[in-house]
């Protein structure tokens, strides 16, 4: 073992001499056949896409498909999810399905006479079945070749080893046991071998590739499913577009297969947004900053009052109420249209400097939602006129921001802004991924909506949904669960025809004290639970850590979701009543959010949930989590411990057009009944931090759009 | 998952998106979006125009039917295919708030002593500039080496600076044909250079230092734009 180390840390501190000037990133938007950023066919290069990019790679050759979808998450750290198909594996099932992860680091930038040097691990948290690690050099030479050289372990130490770092025991069924856990005593261990290859772009669309592989299929091979013959691999590619590339690949003597590539970049929106133009600040005539005439004429105050809603209202945003003096103006709204806070605070400060008399230079804005005023933003109006062209985020220095219950004062809401009543009819989308006898299963339902939203935080919401077609009624697996059956149960609750009852809830929002917000709910929170929920948030304007404490009391649905109730015994254990966590969240910066929620789960199990995500500006969030509780990953069962991804896509991003609107999901490899949370509607840390500080100043040149 | 089924997947959301409706007008109304492709379908098949005959056709109409005193310009930015006739809508200090004559659409374009500084509602805006030492320069009619730079928002909401250096210099004595009759101007060239972009601009300027017309670089997508003062 301390050898082993003793090499790795060798070959790190050769390659990580002093960097020199010039340092350049290499990138690439093509895949290999593992779906992670290289420019060669099955072995990987120090390569990284493109930062913030997201591809989808479909990779088949006869007996093999791999499915791989890999986020550049950092311009140095990319993450990968797979799922493969390999016909004949195993004598149990036709096609094998297997899940894994990758996780590939850039140890160093590449420089005018050094490489870029980057290092990964293939399938650290999944079966094994793909599992290699390894450290590659690439350096690029000219415009248009590129060259890399690298060591590997596991399956990329495999074929033609020069030695070995202890010893690691090969694939085999029998020793995946539950699967999906770390192994670190098999990272960088066993058998070593060196791998390396070309590519060369011919031109900006087609490029080539050639390739000594050192992964030797062995297990394949023993199987009797695939010998890899030759060491050689060679490839063409071409890039139909910047968001397409396809590649043809002949691998090991043996096969010819295809692989297409799909990417986007969440930076780059599909569709640009295109709005109304703002209007322009007006300027005010100096010599009308001291007329006050207007102030003690109560008609007067009635109309900008209107003038200020009618223009409001035509920017797509909710106006709530103001209070204007002769020196100070308040407006209260709750933006339901820009995905950015900033633009909402814009737009409603330049009508205001529009509509309101030469007198008020003082203008405040709160932004409330769901009828709970969060925050309230400060700025002159002189500064407003002064600043409207210049460097943007020089606003921002002269803006100031509070809580509003701090900031005291804030406009009551007028007369005919609550109740709102609110309803829609839209299609939705249940599925089921990853089965082993169907990967993708899905029932498309019509779903009716309806939001009563009373005011002073008391929120009434509905929903209701009939199955239209899908498959998910097929799924028969018995569930096998050694925990209380808190989720595995989900496919008996999904496929219902309905009408179903997918929510009914009361839920009370509070401000409690300045900082602190508080939200009590009761009904139908879920498919499969209703309950009692309580909660309160911990979040300053400013802050970049917020702190919470849930408390739920559940009750198991009947699986016809209208209103009964089951039974909280199950074979696998009594499902326990009570459950709720403590949480903290944290803003780092560039838009990364770590998150931990801690303390009981729906099984009554004890344990942390570490949630890391990216978040992007513009409505986009892609994230990972993990569950580790005290239940053994025997007890857990297939894959050790809960574990997933999560994602969130802006339709403003598809469709260009302003709405707050998006679509969200959660993917697991695998669903069991381990550290698994109730979810509840109209949590509060999404609700409060959204208007806050960060999320302002981070899309501040929105401010002026 | 495969290929087909997050093609599948994405055809979904765009169905489920389009199939909804709602009394809810913060939530998208699906007529937005049948206007959206209706508009983009309708664009591309468009016979296309010729520009510069509308433009003098509005131009014409415009200075008949407003006060002499009222200022006009037209623009052309040929890359996006726009074209308008602009009046003054608002001033701020040296910035003066262009929009098309004759219409209530919001897009703007603001100028700075004459030279482009902003756009808004256009495409890829040019959110803000730091102008002053080519406008120092041009204006006065005189040569030098200077800093230019234009922001834009990128699809994440965040400024990106273009910053260039400018080499200003003297060109050929033109005449300008404005409502008013012809006038004399100095050919004023620009020529910006950035790490991965190049581009040179071109005023003309009156003895008074007032652009009378100008072929000006406003983004990567905008393009250059083609702007007279009409009056």
């Amino acid at each position: 073992m301390i050898r082993r180390f003793g090499l790795i840390l060798t070959l790190l501190a050769a390659l990580m001499l002093p960097t020199f000037a010039n340092e350049r990133s290499l990138t690439t938007t093509v895949t290999n056949s593992f779906g992670v950023p290289s420019g060669l066919i099955d072995m990987p290069t120090a390569e990284m896409a493109p930062d913030g990019q997201l591809s989808i790679n479909v990779s088949h050759f006869s007996g093999y498909t791999r499915n791989t979808a890999t986020f550049q998450l950092t311009p140095w750290l990319s993450g990968s999810f797979r799922y493969i198909g390999i016909d004949d594996l195993t004598p149990l099932f036709d096609i094998y399905y297997d899940r894994s992860f990758d996780i590939r680091l850039r140890l160093m930038e590449e420089t005018d006479y050094l490489p870029g040097v980057a290092i990964g691990l293939q399938d650290f948290l999944g079966t094994g079945v793909l599992s290699g690690e390894y450290i590659v050099a690439t350096k690029q030479f000219g415009e248009r070749l590129r060259a890399t050289g690298g060591v590997g372990w596991g399956r990329l130490g495999s074929r033609n080893s020069f030695g070995s770092l202890g010893s690691r025991p090969g694939f085999s069924f029998e020793g995946v046991g539950t699967g999906g856990n770390f192994r670190f005593s098999e990272y960088f261990s066993g058998d070593m071998a060196l791998f390396g290859g070309f590519s060369y772009d011919a031109t900006d669309k087609i490029s080539f590739s050639a390739e000594y592989s050192s992964d030797a299929y062995e297990f394949e091979n023993q199987q009797g499913v695939f010998d890899a013959d030759s060491p050689f691999n060679f490839a063409a590619t071409y890039k139909a577009n910047d968001n397409l590339i396809f590649r043809l690949f002949s691998v090991y003597g043996q096969e010819v297969g295809l692989t297409v590539n799909v990417t986007l970049n969440p930076r780059q929106p599909a569709t640009e947004t295109q709005g109304p133009a703002p209007l322009p600040v007006a300027v005010r005539d100096p010599a009308r900053i001291n007329d006050l005439g207007w102030s003690t004429n109560p008609i007067e105050q009635i109309a900008l009052s209107s003038q200020l809603e009618k223009f409001i209202e035509q920017e797509g945003l909710t106006y709530v109420g103001a209070d204007i003096t002769d020196r100070t103006a308040h407006v209260r709204i709750e933006n339901g249209i820009f995905q950015s806070e900033a633009q909402a605070l814009g737009r409603t400060m330049r009508i205001m400097s529009r509509m309101l008399p030469p007198s008020v230079e003082t203008f405040h804005v709160t932004v409330e939602s769901n009828g709970l005023p969060l925050m309230t933003t400060t700025m002159s109006r002189t500064d407003l006129e002064r600043l409207e062209y210049e460097k943007e985020d020089l606003a921002l220095q002269a803006a100031s921001f509070s809580d509003s219950i701090r900031f005291g004062d804030v406009p009551e809401p007028k007369a005919d802004v609550y109740p709102n009543f609110t309803w829609s009819v839209s299609p939705t989308l249940r599925f089921s991924a990853f089965d082993p006898e169907n990967p993708f299963r899905a029932d498309l339902r019509i779903k009716a909506r309806a939001n009563y939203d009373f005011g002073q935080g008391w929120l009434l919401n509905g929903a209701v949904s009939v199955r239209v077609l899908g498959n998910l009624g097929e799924i028969d697996r018995p569930v096998n669960s050694q925990l209380p059956f808190v989720r595995t149960t989900i496919a008996a609750y999904n496929y219902r025809f309905g009408p179903t009852i997918d929510q009914l809830t009361l839920t009370k929002l509070a401000r409690i004290a300045p900082d602190v917000y508080g939200r009590a709910s009761i009904g139908y929170f879920e498919l499969m639970y209703a309950g009692v929920s309580g909660e309160v948030l911990w979040k300053p304007v400013d802050s970049r850590l917020a702190l919470g404490v849930e408390l739920n009391y559940v009750q198991l649905r009947e699986q016809d979701q209208r209103f009964g109730f089951a039974s909280h015994t199950t074979p696998g254990g009594t499902i326990p009543h009570v459950n709720g966590h403590v949480s903290a969240y944290y803003e780092l910066n560039n838009g990364y959010q770590a998150n931990v929620h801690a303390g009981r789960y729906l099984a009554g199990d004890w344990g942390a949930t570490f949630e890391f995500s990216r978040e992007f500006n513009n409505g986009w969030q892609i994230g990972a989590f993990a569950t580790f509780t005290d239940v053994s990953a025997e007890q857990f069962g297939e894959g050790s411990f809960d574990k997933g991804l999560f994602f969130r896509i802006p339709f403003s991003w598809i469709i260009g057009t302003e709405t707050k609107r998006g679509y969200s999901n959660i993917i697991r490899p695998v669903q069991r009944d381990g550290g698994q949370r109730v979810i509840v509607p109209n949590r509060l840390y999404d609700i409060v931090s959204e208007p806050h500080r960060a999320n302002v100043a981070s899309s501040w040149g929105k401010f002026w759009k | 998952m495969t290929l087909k089924h997050s093609l599948s997947l994405f055809a979904l959301l765009g169905l489920m998106v389009l199939a909804s409706c709602t009394n809810d007008d913060t939530r998208l109304d699906p007529k937005q979006l049948t206007t959206i492709v209706r508009e983009s379908i309708s664009q591309r098949n468009a016979p296309p125009r010729d520009k510069d005959a509308i433009i003098e056709a509005a131009s014409r109409e415009a200075l008949s039917l407003t006060s002499p005193e009222d200022p006009l310009a037209s623009i052309q930015f040929d890359s996006v295919g726009i074209a308008a006739v602009l009046r003054e809508i608002e001033k701020n200090g040296q910035h003066t708030v262009w929009a098309a004559w004759g219409s209530s659409d919001r897009k703007s374009i603001v100028t700075k002593n004459g030279m482009i500084a902003a756009t808004r509602g256009l495409r890829k805006d040019l959110m803000s500039s730091e102008a002053d030492a080519v406008l120092d320069l041009v204006r006065n009619r005189k040569e030098g080496n200077v800093p230019y730079t234009l922001r834009y928002l990128d699809g994440d909401f965040v400024i990106i600076e273009a910053k260039y250096t400018c080499t200003v210099e003297r060109g050929y004595d033109k005449t300008v044909a404005l409502a008013t009759g012809p006038a004399p101007a100095l050919q004023m060239f620009s020529s910006c250079v950035s790490a991965n972009r190049q581009f040179v601009d071109l005023f003309l300027v009156d003895r008074s230092g007032r652009i009378l017309e100008m072929r000006q670089w406003v983004g990567p997508v905008l393009g250059f734009a083609y702007m007279s003062q009409l009056r």
